[in-house]
């Protein structure tokens, strides 16, 4: 039988399109045949992993899929932003309690999608071992990239549900009732910082794409230790990657590289959606191969169209328009702690994104964590008289 | 006190007698009990230290336009031993310190500070120009307070950060304003002590000397010397202060042109900001509100402090069944201002901080007058000397004049009408900042709703201009970055681990 490949699309305003540009890019998939049966947990996979056949994906590289992923311009950025601020408009109209339903209906539609997910992811992680000349032997990389990919939908899928649950609970905790010296009520509590761009690039160092940790605790303990151990040829390295990406004018072909892995990206877009924002999204390069899948999951999740947008492209190209945009309240960008070049790409985003104050965040990306959340949040204090 | 009261029904002003003609016996707060020394270098490391490129500058009473000192002009090399002073108290005692030691001198200084009260206000009257009734009443028992309540969070932030563990940055630069400036330097230094950092404090160089004094108060405090530095001067010593490497924390207050340059200074650093910047705030009058205290507050919101104030309720927004009554009343409540000496207790508007102010406002006038708005200033009488302006306000103002969008930091309102409460809410929101709004009605349901809707930091509803040490402030979109005050105010000072 003639396989039916599926044409990907980016995801704007509820639609699936391709950039109005025309333009493409192309990024290579693993064969398809690895993903199935993927292990539910890593401790379910090791009984399990017997029983599973030799894979031809590490085997036989020649097996791949081609796709081409749409290559967002400046103009779809803009639509998307349009789009985000209905979405935001109706995102606000919906209680936290119903925003919780919704992110926890999105945990159910990945659920459905586990076996579509869990071949992108394993395209994304083969890529990576591939670039980073990691010795493919058969058998073991199979064991080992299976347990892999089936840990990384787990914490996609186990973020989606942690936030799911914070959007209704995160005000009772952060919110006060203020004891002011005088005849008023006083209260402060979190509102939505609005329409978030998001970069989907990774934030630890080079060679570990999406890593990012489960508990606060380890976050911090890496992103002390790299910044300890950061020196200076090590940030040339981290900002001449980005500058590669630009120099060639295509995005990365080759999945990895930079850009954010799944369980991250699902993390952090649930963070947003949790405190209330909406979302405009760039995926770049090959990771881009998950936006076509998560858009069909958001779609059929009942989140209001335009609460969250997905763009696959080259952040040499959206960036700059992204933070410029007067539209956008906050710019997420990935965590690299210690002091950036001057004149690369993030520091010119971070100039950029002062013209209307945008708040510049992303120092809590992928972590289970309310400060993550509340990245995403403004306080609003309102007081009354109080008099009979 | 010369604030908002609400909740009863009674209102000066509005009824009876419609407009107070008399004139007022002046009642001179005297001066003697301040002492101002000809010349002042900066306080660093506990001690005075001239400046090392000898530069000085003078300060004036902008009342008068007399000189009442010289203070030292901060180059980088004395912003860097302020740094280092700070940096060395930090890393030798300060961080050592248990909260509760930290919490004790900040308590001391709260005292210290009320015992002296009068001394303060009065300066802050003479080097700033506001009313003696609201450097009085208003920041110098603001200023103690706010020290008093962060002393006891000092010993207790490990209930303000819930399960993460957290940490002092280490040395603080903080850059304050002019229009509050004992005031902002103590919601600076309080929190930022009470969180274990050390400080580097540069007052605006129209206001440098309550600060300074300030130091006096630090000293019989004991805190170890260097935990507090005081580095006078303008623009270029508070750049080097945002530069010197040694500084982890800004905390800015000014305006949203200053503010937008640190932020881009900052920007390839790994700088945490607290950015406290201007304002356009909207006042929201509906026809079911208690009127004559609706005109209060309005008087309040934009005339508190000469105007010089970011949270100031300059945009006017008045149902349009009730705006002609509402304008009304509002003008004849603004004839019975009083313009005159701010040293004078009777004194409702003092002097504009500074020429440069002064003509800034009055460009902004000229601006609003050629743009076509309707412009009305009452008609009191103006001292000879020194820098005052009428309380002013401008009616058919279009949503894209000037002084619709431009924050005018002075004593000078505009007013708009609406017809629904969609209009209303449309219209306060049509604006780059989001400091603050006030709304004014009767019903509960509809101000919830509207407080809900309206993007500002600050809402205040059937009230304005209200403050409190342990009620957070600060804005959305271009008024900043950062909550100061109450619990809220103490997430910037620690890195949370």
């Amino acid at each position: 039988m003639i396989t039916v490949a599926k044409t990907h699309k980016m995801f704007i305003g509820g639609a699936f399109v391709r950039s109005e540009s025309g333009r493409t890019f192309n990024v290579t998939l693993a064969a398809k045949s690895v993903a199935k049966g993927t292990p539910r947990s890593r401790a379910s996979s090791a009984p399990g992993a017997a029983l599973l056949a030799p894979r031809t994906a590490a085997s036989a590289p020649s097996a791949t899929l081609s796709v081409q992923l749409g290559r967002a311009s400046g103009k779809d950025l803009r639509n998307a932003v349009e789009a985000a601020e209905k979405g935001f408009g109706a995102w606000q109209k919906c209680s936290p309690f119903l925003r919780s339903q919704i992110l926890y209906r999105w945990a159910e539609m990945v659920e459905g999608k586990r076996e579509e997910f869990s071949h992108l992811i394993e395209s994304a992680i083969l890529d990576r071992h591939a670039s980073s000349s990691k010795v493919q032997r058969a058998r073991d990389v199979s064991a080992e990239i299976r347990n892999e990919v089936g840990a990384e939908f787990e914490r996609g899928l186990a973020s989606l549900i942690y936030f799911a649950g914070f959007c209704d609970k995160f005000g009772q905790i952060v919110g006060s009732l203020n004891p002011v010296s005088g005849p008023f009520h006083n209260v402060t509590f979190p509102e939505s910082v609005g329409v978030v761009a998001y970069v989907g690039l990774a934030g630890g160092p080079p060679g570990q794409p999406g890593k990012s940790n489960r508990s606060s605790r380890n976050t911090q303990a890496t992103r002390t230790t790299q910044s300890t151990r950061t020196t200076q040829s090590t940030q040339t390295t981290r900002s001449g990657k980005i500058h590669k990406l630009s120099k060639s004018g295509e995005p990365s072909g080759k999945l990895g590289g930079s850009g954010v892995g799944f369980g991250e990206l699902l993390c952090d877009l649930a963070a947003i959606l949790a405190s209330g924002s909406a979302v405009v999204a760039l995926i770049p390069g090959a990771r881009g191969i998950f936006v076509n899948t998560l858009g069909e999951a958001l779609a059929t999740s009942d989140l209001p169209d335009g609460a969250v947008n997905l763009l696959t492209g080259e952040v040499e190209e959206i960036l700059p328009t992204m933070a410029s945009h007067r539209r956008v309240q906050a710019l997420s960008l990935p965590n690299r702690g210690g002091v950036l070049t001057p004149g690369s790409i993030l520091v010119e985003a971070k100039k950029s994104a002062v013209g209307n104050m945008k708040r510049v965040v992303g120092g809590h990306r992928g972590e289970e964590s309310m400060e993550h959340l509340m990245e995403y949040s403004e306080f609003k204090t309102v007081w009354h008289p109080s008099a009979i | 006190m010369n604030r908002v009261e609400t909740g009863k029904s009674t209102s000066k002003g509005s009824e009876g007698p419609s407009v107070w003609k008399g004139e007022f016996a002046p009642s001179m707060e005297s001066s003697s009990t301040v002492k101002i020394r000809p010349r002042y270098g900066h306080y660093i490391a506990g001690g005075w230290v001239a400046p090392k490129a000898g530069r000085y500058f003078k300060t004036l009473n902008p009342a008068t336009e007399e000189v009442l000192c010289e203070v030292a002009e901060g180059s980088e090399a004395d912003v860097g031993s302020a740094v280092q002073a700070a940096d060395r108290a930090y890393k030798d005692v300060w961080s050592k310190m248990s909260g509760a030691e930290r919490g004790g001198y900040l308590f001391r200084m709260a005292r210290l500070l009320q015992e002296r009260a009068r001394e303060f206000a009065v300066l802050e009257t003479l080097d700033g120009g506001k009313p003696i009734k609201e450097s009085r009443d208003f920041d110098l028992p603001s200023a103690c307070n706010h020290l008093f309540y962060y002393a006891g969070w000092a010993d207790k932030l490990e209930y303000a950060f819930g399960k993460r563990e957290s940490r002092a940055w280490g040395v603080a630069g903080q850059i304050i304003p002019w229009n509050f400036p004992l005031l902002m330097a103590a919601w600076k230094i309080a929190p930022a002590l009470a969180c274990g950092n050390c400080v580097v404090l540069k007052p605006a160089e129209t206001t440098p000397l309550t600060a300074l004094l300030f130091a006096e108060i630090v000293e019989a405090s004991g805190l170890p010397p260097g935990v507090v530095n005081i580095v006078t001067g303008a623009g270029p010593t508070g750049a080097a202060l945002v530069r010197h490497p040694g500084v982890k924390k800004i905390a800015f207050t000014g305006s949203t042109e200053i503010g937008k340059l640190i932020a881009q200074n900052s920007a390839e650093f790994d700088k945490r900001l607290t950015l406290e910047l201007g304002g356009k705030s909207a006042h929201i009058i509906f026809e079911d509100a208690p009127i004559d205290q609706a005109v209060e507050g309005v008087v309040q919101g934009i005339f508190f402090n000469q105007g010089h104030v970011c949270c100031a309720g300059s945009r006017l927004f008045v149902e349009e069944s009730i705006s002609t009554l509402f304008v009304e009343k509002l003008k004849r409540r603004m004839e019975t201002l009083r313009v005159g000496p701010p040293l004078d207790k009777n004194t409702d508007l003092g002097a504009i901080n500074s020429k440069e102010q002064l003509t800034k406002i009055q460009g902004l006038i000229q601006r609003g007058k050629e743009e076509g708005a309707l412009y009305f200033e009452t008609s009191c009488k103006l001292p000879d000397r020194g820098y005052f302006l009428r309380p002013a306000l401008f009616e058919r103002v279009s949503p894209s004049a000037t002084i619709q969008r431009e924050e005018i930091f002075g004593p000078v309102l505009t007013v708009s009408t609406f017809r629904t409460p969609e209009e209303a809410i449309q219209k306060a929101n049509d604006t780059q900042y989001g400091l603050a709004a006030g709304v004014w009605s009767d019903k509960g349901a509809k101000l919830f709703e509207v407080s809900r809707r309206l993007k500002a930091g600050v809402v205040w509803a059937n009230t304005y201009n209200k403050f409190d040490p342990c009620s957070p402030f600060g804005g959305y979109f271009e008024s900043g970055w950062g909550r100061e005050g109450g619990l809220h105010g103490l997430y910037p000072y620690r890195e949370v681990l």
